[in-house]
Order: C-alpha cells, then structure tokens, then sequence
C-alpha cells in the first residue's frame, strides 16, 4: 500500500500541493524504500518537461483575432455613439436642474451665513465655521476629532470638517493620504475625496488621494465602508476587511475622447509583507515601505515623506520597478544608499533638490 | 510565465487596455486554451474560433478584469463553457461526458533528447499516456503543462479535490511503471 501513498505525495509534491509534513513523508518513504527512488527521479524529470508550443502559430491567430475584434469594435462604437445622442437632452433638463438647485442651495447657505454672522457678532467669539488640520511634505501627524474619532493624517494631506461636525454630521474633506479610526455613532461618518464618497458608522481604514496620483485608494482593515463615485451615479461599492478599492483618477485620461467614459474601478486586496504587515497603514507606525511600484512612485512617496524635490532624469530609471523598506529612523541619504544596494542608480544631493540618474 | 506576471498583465489590461500586454496574454494562453478546446470540440477550427471569442470576451470586459480573483482558472472556465456551448450547438441531444475529452499531451512527447533515456523507454512512457484514462490524463495535463492547483481543477471540471488526488496517483503510478519496467530490462541487459 505504501506504493499508492508514494505515488499521491509525489504527484502532491510536483504539483506544488504538498504540505510540509507531506514532504517529510515523502522524503522518508524514498529513504525506506530505496527502489523507489530511481522511478521518482525520472517521472521527476518528465514533470520538468516544458511544453514545446509554437509561436508562429499563435501569432498567425492573434493577427486573425484582432481582425475579428476590430470588426466587432466598429460596430459597438456606433452603438456607443447612438447613446450618447440620444442621452443629449435630459443631460441638458438635468443641468438646467442642478443649476436651479446651485442657485437655491445658494441662497440658503447666504441666508444661513448672514444669520450666524448676525448671531455670533453679539457675543464676539470667532468660532470658525470650517476647520482644517493640515500636514506639510515632510511630517505626519494625529488628531483626535471632536467625535472622539481618531485620524492620522500622511505628509502633505489636507482633512477639513465643519462647525456642526460631530453634532449633526460628521462629514469631512480629504485631500492626500489618512487612516481613520472611527468612532461607532448613530451619524454616518462621511469622507469626500477626489470624486468618492465614502461613508461608515464605525470602522478603520486608509484613504490615499493625491491629487497629482493616478488613483484614489481606500483600503478597509476592519469594519465596513460604503463608497460611490460621483460619476458613476446609482453604483454603491461595499468594500468588506481587506480590500481595497482603487479608482483611477481623471488625469489619467488625457485623450479628450476618453473624457466622457466612466471611471475605471477597481476592487482588490491590501497588500500583505511577508511578516503578515497591511503595508497600506504601515506609514501610521512611522514606517515607509516600497511594494514593488515605480521608481517615479517611490520619488514622489519619498517626497512626501522627506518634503524634499527629486527628479528622475532617466525614463526608462523611472518605470524601474522597484522595492524596499520600511524606513524608519533612517534619513532620505540612507534610505536611498539602501535602495541602490538593490537597483542601479546614481544621485546627487543639494540643498532640498536630489537628482537621480542612470 | 508565473502567476505573478499574469497578473501584471491583466493588471495592465484592465488599467489602462495595454495592447502589448493583452497580446501576450493572448500568445501564452492560445497553444494551451486551444489544445483544452480542442479536447471538447475535437475539431480544430472551432477552438480556434472558441479560444478567440474567450479573448473577445476578456478585452470588452476588461475593465472588470481585476474583480476576477482567479484569473488563471477564469479563462480556464471561460473556455470550458464556451466550448461546451459550441459543441451543444453541434449535437443537442448528446452529453458530455468528461469521457469523451481528447487531450494531446505536449511537453511528455516533446523532446526526447532533452531526457536522458532510451527510445525504447521514451515509447513506454508514450504509451502509459496515452493509455491513461481519457479523464485522467486531463486531469494530469491540467496540473502539469496548464499550472492549475488541485482546487483549481476541481472547480473547473466539477470534481472533488479527493477525485483529483487519486486521478494524479494514478497517472503518476502508470508512469512510475514505465520507468521501473525500463529499469528491469536495464538490469537483465
């Protein structure tokens, strides 16, 4: 019975499906049975095998099959654009709509606004109507909201909030990177970012939104989110623990055709170090981690983090996918003589300005 | 080509509709999603036709790419199903049976000189593939030449992962035979 036991560990073991302890097993039942040996070794062998395929061929069908996409391409497009002309007028009946809503919502926060200068005047208190904690390139920092919800706001990020924050609403602006620990409470807790909206009663999670980056990020660690893009209107993404979901930004698009396509969204996971680390929210703990991302990425990271300029003078240095970290005590000299350890590149320092070069 | 750079590709292709990358996604998978076609069809022109509607399929769905957990199993499925869709198209009364599938094996015949053996154990070896049972040697193809885990093959032909297990201890067994019988004629020689 031992052969049919050998045989199942060693296909395990090619395969990949092997566990540990079926390794062991393996290894001692080829020790015990010495005459096994020779017949692993060469199904072994056979298993290493590549298939030969060829390419001629699969290049033959990828020209046939671009041919054929084409075809179905052209006509998909007039359906797109027979859409669209249809869609033209109750665009216009709905900007005609918001127009009149801007107006009134106008007139009501006027109205409001001329009411509470006219009440606060009296008693002379400068209650600011919206407050804002802001961070510079460079530095981070921790704030506790007046709902006792706490936020850790990254290098050059902007969160605001208004007056009535915590008492009516809790809805907040965010502009650059934060991780929210958020008090559970009756109030839905609202983050407006970049075109998102993303709602929660309780829970903990980052957002990154940069302005000048590709993507909006918001990464969930426990709890749940609820997010909709405003241009993807009727559309609710629930996010559950450890995902993440990535929208491209529209900077992205820079071909005006492309201007009146949705945005691109994209549901995924966090992203695990080996020691079982969310890298998303490691810079909480004052941690600065490269995941394999580009050079161009890691600069921008990096000035951020160390509120210096860099410049990459090499494109091909800045599409370089690279990896490193985390970054802790250690200045951007250091943190860079640790990158070049494992990638190719020069750099030259002065006053605030590094250049990076082949 | 591992998983990982799979995935970059299909990263790439969902992003931003990269045309090189999507074309080596197509090139990678065609040889291998045709001779699993084919294995359905048994008729050359329609996998072809089925390998490239799988792929017509993924680029105008390309935005939604990256919610596919699996991708590897997900073009697997895709062109199970479309190939059973086609072969139901030729023959609506007939089912499928996992039995009737024609899986051609490409890496065990490739290259002889590439192992150290005899031709004589080469044919062997031949022999025990091609005598596997049709199932168990798509089964075996499936693990060794197309990358797929037990779990995945399991889900993608409806079998339990046991089935999948005994499957590969059989088809590593029969081959485990060929060689060994090569070993005694070695030492009568």
């Amino acid at each position: 019975m031992h052969q049919n036991r050998f045989w199942n560990l060693l296909a395990k073991h090619l395969s990949g499906e092997a566990s540990a302890g079926e390794s062991m097993e393996l290894e001692s039942l080829i020790k015990k049975h010495p005459e096994l040996s020779f017949a692993a070794q060469h199904v072994t062998d056979l298993w290493k095998l590549k298939a030969g395929h060829d390419v001629s061929e699969a290049e033959k069908a990828f020209k046939l099959h671009m041919d054929a996409l084409e075809v179905k391409h052209t006509d998909s497009a007039e359906e797109i654009d027979g859409q669209v002309e249809e869609s033209k007028k109750p665009v216009k009946r709905k900007t005609r709509l918001l127009l009149s809503y801007t107006l009134l919502l106008f007139i009501i926060i006027s109205g409001g606004l001329f009411l509470w200068v006219k009440e606060t005047k009296p008693s002379d208190t400068i209650a600011p109507q919206v407050a804002e904690v802001s961070t510079r390139p460079g530095s981070r920092t921790k704030v506790v909201l007046p709902d006792s919800s706490i936020v850790w706001l990254n290098a050059g990020s902007k969160l605001k909030y208004d007056h009535s924050f915590g008492q009516t609403n809790r809805n907040t602006t965010l502009t650059g990177e934060a991780f929210f620990d958020v008090k559970k409470a009756s109030i839905p807790f609202i983050i407006y970012a970049n075109g998102i909206r993303i709602k929660v009663l309780g829970t903990a999670f980052n957002v990154k939104s940069y302005p000048n980056e590709k993507t909006t990020e918001t990464s969930l660690i426990r709890g749940r989110v609820e997010i909709t893009i405003d241009k993807r209107p009727g559309e609710l993404f629930i996010l559950k623990p450890n995902e993440k979901l990535i929208v491209a930004n529209d900077l992205m698009r820079a071909k005006p055709d492309d201007r009146k396509k949705l945005p691109i969204v994209v549901l995924s996971e966090v992203t695990h170090s080996s020691d079982n680390l969310v890298l998303e929210t490691l810079w909480v703990e004052n941690k600065l981690i490269f995941h394999d991302e580009s050079f161009e990425e890691v600069a921008r990271k990096m000035e951020r983090w160390y509120g210096v300029k860099i410049n990459i003078t090499d494109d091909r240095l800045a599409q370089l996918h690279v990896g490193g970290g985390p970054f802790e005590n250690e200045t951007i000299e250091q943190a860079l003589k640790a990158l070049q350890i494992a990638f190719d590149f020069n750099f030259t320092f002065k006053d605030n300005n590094i250049n990076i070069t082949r | 080509m591992n998983t990982a750079l799979v995935k970059d590709l299909v990263c790439k292709v969902a992003l931003s509709g990269d045309p090189h990358a999507y074309k080596k996604l197509f090139l990678f998978y065609y040889p291998r999603l045709l001779s699993f076609s084919y294995g359905f069809t048994n008729c050359k022109e329609a996998s072809e036709e089925v390998v490239s509607d799988v792929f017509m399929k993924i680029w105008s769905n390309r935005t939604t790419l990256l919610r596919v957990a699996n991708f590897h199993l997900y073009i697997y499925v895709s062109t199970k199903n479309l190939s059973l869709n086609c072969v139901e198209k030729q023959k609506r009364d007939k089912t499928f049976s996992l039995d009737d599938v024609h899986i051609e094996f490409k890496s065990i015949y490739y290259d002889p000189e590439q192992l150290m053996i005899s031709a004589e154990m080469f044919k062997r070896i031949c022999i025990a593939v091609q005598s596997l049972p049709p199932r168990c040697r798509l089964i075996f193809k499936l693990i060794k030449e197309d990358g797929l885990s037990y779990k995945e093959v399991a889900e993608l032909l409806h079998l339990s992962t046991k089935t999948i297990e005994n499957q590969m201890t059989i088809a590593l067994r029969k081959l485990g035979d060929a060689v060994a019988l090569q070993k005694e004629a070695f030492l009568l020689s």
